[in-house]
C-alpha cells in the first residue's frame, strides 16, 4: 500500500473518532454548534479525500450523509436520538468502506446494501443503487460495437512441413474458431520449376488478414504444433498497438523489469517469441564471438514479432524505471519526528551559539572572537542543511490533482487540462502538508465554479478545453503557489449580493471589485445555489483562507470576467529558523523576517517627501505607505526615545511598506517559537524568538503591518 | 471505593496547597498544578495584549506569557520586589498543554487542606471575582481562596487584545 493511500486511512479514522465524540458530547449538550460542524467537517472531508483516490462507493455514501448533517447544520433538520444513532451507524459503515476498499479493493455486496438500507433511514427516500445502476450504463458504453480488431497473421510453412505431417489448411481453418478470417493471401514465390519440385515440401506462405478478440496469446496456441514448422509472425492491430502502449505506460516503475518481460507483460509478445528471440541471440553470440550482440528488441523488431513504437517505448519506460530506482536506492527513510528534534536542537544551538558570541564581545576577548565567529559560520551551514532536509518538491502534491482534474472533468462532462509548472519548487515538508487541503478545495473551486461547460466556452469565443494551470516560484524567502483558470471568473455582482444576504456587507457599502472577491474568503459564503458533490457548501474558502493565515502566508485573489480567475498564495519556505533582522523602536526590540526587507534608509533624508498627514513617502518617486513601529504597537515612551529615524521598507509579493524604526540592529538567525495560545489572534505579531541575551523577542507579522500600513494611507 | 480515592488523594499528595500573596490576600493554589516557582526574571511586553498578561519570558528555551495576578484580580500592577515570584503552572487549552507564569508578590508555604474543608464561594465579598474561586477554606482562623487557574488563566478572556476594534477598519482587505 503507498503512503498517500496510508494517510488517507489514517485521516479517515481520526476524522470518524472525531465524529464519534462528537456525536456522544451532542447527547449530553444538543445542539452545540462546534460539535455539530466537526460531525459535518469529518463527511466533508472523507468525501472529498476519497474523491481524489476515486474511492467511489465511499464518496457516494458520505455524499448523502453530508447532505443530511449540512441540513442538521443549518437547523433544517432535528439532531435527535434516532438521526444520532443512525448517524453513529454511517461512521460505522464508513470505517468498514474505507477498510474494504483500501484493502481489497473493491466493496462486498452484502456492505453496499447495508449501506442503502442506512441511507434509506437516514434520507427517508428510497436510494436506488445507484452506483450498480452506473456501472451497468458504463458497462454498456465501453463494449459499443466497433467491431474485433484485425490481426496480421504471417506464416511461412518449412519445407519439411507436410513430411512432418502439417497440414497448413487445418491451421487456417482451425482460426476459424477464435474469429473470421477476412483475407488471405498466398506466397508462392517459393515454388521451384516444374523439376525441382518435390510433392512431398511445402512452399507455401500465407498472410492472413484475421478478425478477432482473441488476445496474441490464444492465437499464437493455434499454431502450437506448427511451431517447428513453421515461422509464425502475428502483428496485432492499430488499436491493439495503442492498447498495448497504454499498458506499457501503466506497468509499475518502482523495479526495473527487463525488456522482453514488459513486452510480455502486456501481452505484446509470447513466451514462445521470447524464448526464440533470446535462443537466436545466444547463437549468433557464441557464433560470431567478435561481433556486437543484437539487443532482444533489435531481434523481435526484426522477426516482426512487435512494433518498432513498441520497443522503443519500453525502452524509454525501462530507463525511467531504472533511473527512479537508482534514484530511490540512494534515499533514506527517516522518521520525521527526527528531523523535527534535530531541528529544535539545532535551534538551541544557534541561541546558545548567539549567547557565547555575545558574552565575548561584553568580555572583550578579542582572541575568541574568531574562534566564535568560525563556529557561528559552521552552526549556519548546519542549520541551512537541517532545514534542507525537510524541504521537498511542490511537484508530487501538484500531481495529485491529475487525477482530480479527469474524474471532474469527466463526471462533469468538461474538457479540463491540468498544465502544471514549477513542480521542482522547494518547500518545507510541514508547509506541504498543511497546504494539501487547501489547495485541494482551490482546485475544485477552480474545477467546478470556474471553467465552464464546453459549449458555453465554445459561445464565449473560447477554445472548448479549459486550462487549470498550477505553479509554483520562489520570491524573496517565500513559495509562490498560483492556481489559474481560464474559466468565466469571479461574478463579483452574485458574490456581493450574496454577502449582503448574510449581512457580511451593507448595501451602501462601496467596495472595489477585488474587495469583493475577497469576500469569498468569508464564512459561508457559496454563490453556487445547489450543492454539488465538489465544492459549493460554502466551507471551503474560509478555512482555505483560515489554514494559510496558520502558515503566516496570504492569499490573493484576482478575476477577470470571462478570462478567468487566478488564485495566488505566498508562504514562507519553512517554519522553524529563518534569517531575521532585528530593529528596535523607543528601546523595543524587534525582528523583521530578512527575506522581506527590501531596503533601509534614513526617515531624515531631505531626498524623500515625507507626508506627515497622509502617511506615505516618496521614495524614489514611489508612494510608500508607512507607519511608526512604536506608535502603532503602543510602545511606552522612554528616555532615550528621540533618535534619527529609519525607515525599513519590506515587501511581500507585489504588496510593499514602510516601518519607522529608531535603530537597526542588524542581522540574527532567529528559531522561531510559538508564542502560545494566548496571542493566537494577535495582528502585528507573528511569533517570538530567544535572543543570545535570554531575552525574549517578538517576530513582527510583516503582512498584517503592511495591511495596516496600507489602510492607514487610505483612511487619511 | 471512598477508600481507595483516599489513598490515591494521598500518595499523590493532592491535599497539599501551595499558598502566596496577591496585594495582601492570601491564595491558593493545588501544589500538583505548580510546576514551579522561580524568580521574576526578563519579560518582553507583548504590544496590545491585556494588561494583565504583563509580557512572555524566556523558560529554558520555550517562550511562556506571564500573568499578573494583581492586576487579573483588581486592575493593579504588580510591583516588582525581590520577594516577587512567578508560578509556572501548565493547563490544558483545547487538548494543549500550555505552559504559564503567574506572576505573584509572595510564596508563603504549603498547606494541608482536606476536602472536607472545602466550602462553597461566597455570592460576594470575597474580594475577586466569584468565578475564579474554586472553593474556600478556613485556615487558622482565615478564609483563603483557593483558585480555579481554568478561568483565572482562561484563553478566551486573556487572548483579547487591544486595538481590535479602533482597528477593525484596518483588517478588511487591503488595496
Amino acid at each position: 500500500m503507498d503512503d498517500l493511500t496510508q494517510t488517507f486511512i489514517q485521516e479517515s479514522e481520526e476524522l470518524l473518532t472525531q465524529m464519534e465524540d462528537a456525536l456522544l458530547a451532542l447527547e449530553d449538550e444538543p445542539g452545540d454548534e462546534e460539535q455539530i460542524n466537526s460531525l459535518f467537517r469529518a463527511m466533508h472531508t472523507i468525501k472529498g479525500a476519497a474523491g481524489i483516490f476515486g474511492f467511489d462507493p465511499v464518496v457516494d455514501f458520505t455524499h448523502p450523509v453530508e447532505t443530511v448533517l449540512d441540513q442538521v447544520r443549518s437547523g433544517g433538520r432535528a439532531l435527535d436520538d434516532e438521526l444520532a444513532g443512525l448517524l453513529l451507524q454511517c461512521k460505522d459503515h464508513t470505517a468498514a468502506l474505507v477498510e474494504q476498499i483500501t484493502g481489497v479493493g473493491e466493496i462486498e455486496a452484502t456492505l453496499l446494501a447495508d449501506g442503502y438500507t442506512l441511507l434509506e433511514q437516514l434520507t427517508g427516500q428510497v436510494q436506488a443503487p445507484a452506483v450498480a445502476a452506473d456501472a451497468a450504463q458504463e458497462g454498456v458504453v465501453e463494449q459499443e460495437p466497433v467491431g474485433p480488431p484485425h490481426w496480421l497473421i504471417t506464416l511461412k510453412f518449412h519445407p519439411d512441413a507436410l513430411r512432418n505431417g502439417i497440414d497448413p489448411v487445418s491451421f487456417i481453418r482451425y482460426l476459424g474458431n477464435l474469429g473470421d478470417v477476412v483475407d488471405l493471401i498466398l506466397h508462392h514465390d517459393q515454388l521451384p520449376g516444374s523439376d525441382a519440385f518435390d510433392p512431398e515440401s511445402c512452399y507455401l506462405g500465407f498472410d492472413i488478414i484475421f478478425h478477432s478478440d482473441a488476445s496474441k496469446q490464444e492465437i499464437q496456441a493455434v499454431f502450437e504444433f506448427a511451431e517447428d514448422d513453421c515461422d509464425i509472425r502475428i502483428l496485432p492491430p492499430a488499436e491493439i498497438e495503442c492498447a498495448f502502449e497504454q499498458m506499457m505506460d501503466e506497468l509499475p516503475d518502482d523495479h526495473t523489469q527487463r525488456l522482453g518481460e514488459m513486452l510480455l507483460a502486456v501481452g505484446a509478445i509470447t513466451e514462445h517469441e521470447l524464448t526464440g528471440s533470446l535462443q537466436q541471440q545466444t547463437e549468433q553470440a557464441t557464433a560470431e564471438a567478435e561481433a556486437p550482440v543484437l539487443p532482444v528488441g533489435h531481434i523481435l523488431v526484426e522477426q516482426k514479432a512487435v512494433s518498432r513504437e513498441l520497443v522503443d517505448k519500453a525502452l524509454d519506460k525501462q530507463q525511467k524505471a531504472k533511473q527512479k530506482a537508482s534514484h530511490e536506492a540512494s534515499l533514506i527513510r527517516v522518521d520525521s519526528a527526527k528531523l523535527g528534534r534535530l531541528i529544535n536542537l539545532v535551534g538551541e544551538l544557534v541561541i546558545s551559539n548567539a549567547a557565547v558570541k555575545l558574552r565575548v564581545e561584553e568580555q572583550g576577548l578579542g582572541e575568541l572572537s574568531e574562534l566564535v565567529a568560525a563556529s557561528e559560520h559552521l552552526v549556519e551551514e548546519i542549520r541551512d542543511n537541517a532545514l534542507q532536509l525537510r524541504m521537498v518538491q511542490i511537484g508530487d502534491t501538484f500531481s495529485r490533482f491529475r487525477r482530480v482534474v479527469r474524474d471532474v472533468s469527466r463526471d462533469m462532462e468538461k474538457e479540463i487540462e491540468l498544465v502544471i509548472t514549477g513542480g521542482d519548487t522547494e518547500l518545507d515538508k510541514t508547509v506541504v502538508e498543511k497546504i494539501t487541503d487547501p489547495l485541494t478545495h482551490l482546485v475544485r473551486n477552480s474545477l467546478d465554479h470556474g471553467i465552464e461547460m464546453p459549449q458555453e466556452r465554445l459561445r464565449a469565443g473560447k477554445p472548448a478545453k479549459g486550462t487549470l494551470s498550477l505553479n509554483a516560484y520562489h520570491d524573496s524567502g517565500h513559495i509562490v503557489i498560483q492556481i489559474r483558470d481560464d474559466g468565466a471568473g469571479l461574478d463579483a455582482t452574485r458574490i456581493r449580493a450574496k454577502a449582503e444576504a448574510i449581512g457580511l456587507v451593507k448595501p451602501d457599502q462601496v467596495l472595489t471589485d477585488k474587495e469583493i472577491y475577497q469576500l469569498i474568503f468569508a464564512p459561508g459564503l457559496s454563490t453556487k445555489d445547489k450543492a454539488s458533490n465538489l465544492s459549493g457548501r460554502g466551507v471551503g474558502m474560509d478555512v482555505v483562507r483560515r489554514n494559510i493565515d496558520a502558515l503566516r502566508g496570504i492569499i490573493d485573489i484576482d478575476s477577470e470576467p470571462g478570462t478567468g480567475t487566478t488564485v495566488t498564495i505566498h508562504l514562507p519556505l519553512t517554519l522553524a529558523i529563518i534569517d531575521g533582522f532585528m530593529v528596535s523602536a523607543r528601546g523595543e526590540r524587534y525582528i523583521i523576517p530578512l527575506s522581506m526587507v527590501e531596503e533601509c534608509v534614513e526617515m531624515e533624508a531631505t531626498a524623500w517627501q515625507v507626508d506627515e498627514d497622509r502617511r506615505y513617502v516618496n521614495l524614489r518617486g514611489e508612494v510608500m505607505p508607512y507607519l511608526s513601529l512604536a506608535e502603532f504597537l503602543q510602545i511606552p515612551h522612554c528616555h532615550d526615545d528621540h533618535r534619527r529615524e529609519s525607515l525599513v521598507i519590506v515587501r511581500i509579493g507585489h504588496h510593499k511598506a514602510g516601518f519607522v524604526v529608531d535603530t537597526l540592529h542588524g542581522e540574527l538567525q532567529t528559531v522561531i517559537k510559538p508564542l502560545g495560545r494566548i496571542f493566537s489572534g494577535f495582528r502585528g505579531i507573528s511569533g517570538s524568538t530567544v535572543l543570545g541575551s535570554g531575552e525574549v523577542a517578538l517576530i513582527l507579522d510583516v503582512q498584517g503591518l503592511i495591511q495596516a500600513a496600507t489602510a492607514q494611507m487610505q483612511l487619511h | 471505593m471512598a477508600n481507595t480515592e483516599q489513598v490515591v488523594a494521598e500518595a499523590t499528595g493532592s491535599d497539599q496547597y501551595l499558598t502566596f500573596q496577591v496585594l495582601g490576600e492570601r491564595y491558593a493554589v493545588n501544589i500538583l498544578d505548580i510546576k514551579e516557582i522561580i524568580e521574576v526574571t526578563q519579560m518582553t511586553r507583548v504590544p496590545m495584549a491585556l494588561a494583565a498578561v504583563r509580557g512572555v519570558m524566556n523558560l529554558r528555551g520555550n517562550v511562556a506569557p506571564v500573568i499578573d495576578l494583581a492586576q487579573r484580580f483588581h486592575e493593579t500592577p504588580t510591583e516588582l520586589d525581590r520577594r516577587t515570584v512567578i508560578l509556572v503552572v501548565q493547563i490544558e487549552v483545547e487538548g494543549e498543554w500550555q505552559v504559564m507564569g503567574m506572576l505573584a508578590q509572595e510564596v508563603n508555604e504549603i498547606v494541608e487542606i482536606q476536602a472536607d474543608q472545602f466550602q462553597p464561594a461566597p455570592e460576594f465579598g470575597a474580594g475577586i471575582r466569584q468565578s475564579f474561586i474554586r472553593h474556600m477554606a478556613q485556615l487558622d482562623g482565615r478564609f483563603i481562596v483557593l483558585l480555579d487557574l481554568a478561568r483565572v488563566l482562561s484563553v478566551s478572556e486573556l487572548s483579547v487584545h487591544l486595538g481590535d476594534d479602533d482597528r477593525s477598519s484596518e483588517r478588511m482587505p487591503a488595496e
